[in-house]
């Protein structure tokens, strides 16, 4: 992982992207108890993918210049170091948000950044599946998290109803 | 990671819960490395359960599990 993290610091300095955030599966597991996730989702600004004026999205200059090093794209990821590795371009304004308010964290002697639990609770919250749901639960009860913050996130973002539908689902 | 051992016999299903609460704290508590290392080791079982769970779910999806029901 460190070797990952490494190689993901040197393409944001070579410019391939000007920021980058862990968020998904291993950014929970940074805040809560791990349990098997077979990716990493890399948080990307969508303007280091966006080609031309029409707004479409293209992750070739990151996997060409992953190539280059000797890292293949397989599936929808690139595999670097054992790790597949997910290019997710921050396109919802939680995913925007998330990556803005990354906070730095370290792995070994590596600096890196990650979601913090109020906006990646946020997002999971967003994307609505029952995984996800389990997840929010768990960062909640896990007590790293600010649910002042958190539920200002989630009034600023239009997921009020979301979280009465998540609250919902507690009641037994 | 030892576990302290328990009783089963003497526990409730509070107790059960409450133990299972503390490991889960006690796991999230711990630094980030090993918490990736236990997530290597969960993505090496998951492979090697992978052929495993294929050939039940060939078996389930053409019906032919057995299901043994012990009487006696």
């Amino acid at each position: 992982m460190e070797r990952v993290l490494q190689v993901l610091n040197q393409m944001q300095a070579d410019g391939v992207v000007e920021e980058y955030a862990i968020g998904g599966g291993i950014a929970a597991i940074y805040y809560i108890e791990p349990y098997d996730t077979k990716d990493l989702d890399i948080f990307i600004p969508v303007s280091a993918v966006a080609v031309g004026k029409a707004g479409l999205l293209s992750l070739e200059p990151i996997y060409s210049y992953l190539k280059n090093l000797g890292y293949p794209a397989v599936k929808e990821g690139v595999l670097i170091e054992d790790w597949l590795v997910q290019f997710i371009p921050a396109s919802e304004t939680t995913q925007e948000g998330a990556l803005k308010n990354a906070r730095s964290a370290k792995y070994g002697n590596t600096e890196t950044r990650i979601f913090s639990p109020e906006w990646l609770a946020a997002e999971l919250l967003r994307s609505g599946r029952l995984k996800d749901y389990a997840r929010v639960e768990a960062l909640i009860n896990s007590g790293k998290l600010d649910m002042k913050t958190f539920l200002g996130i989630v009034k600023k973002h239009g997921l009020s109803d979301k979280w009465n539908r998540f609250l919902n689902k507690l009641e037994p | 990671m030892n576990t302290p051992d328990f009783d089963l016999s003497k526990m409730t299903v509070e107790d059960l819960f409450r133990a299972k609460e503390a490991r889960r704290k006690r796991l999230a508590d711990l630094p980030f490395e090993e918490k990736i290392e236990i997530v290597k080791q969960l993505q090496e079982l998951s492979r090697a359960l992978k052929p495993i769970r294929e050939t039940n779910r060939a078996k389930r999806a053409a019906g032919k599990v057995e299901i043994r029901i012990k009487t006696k």
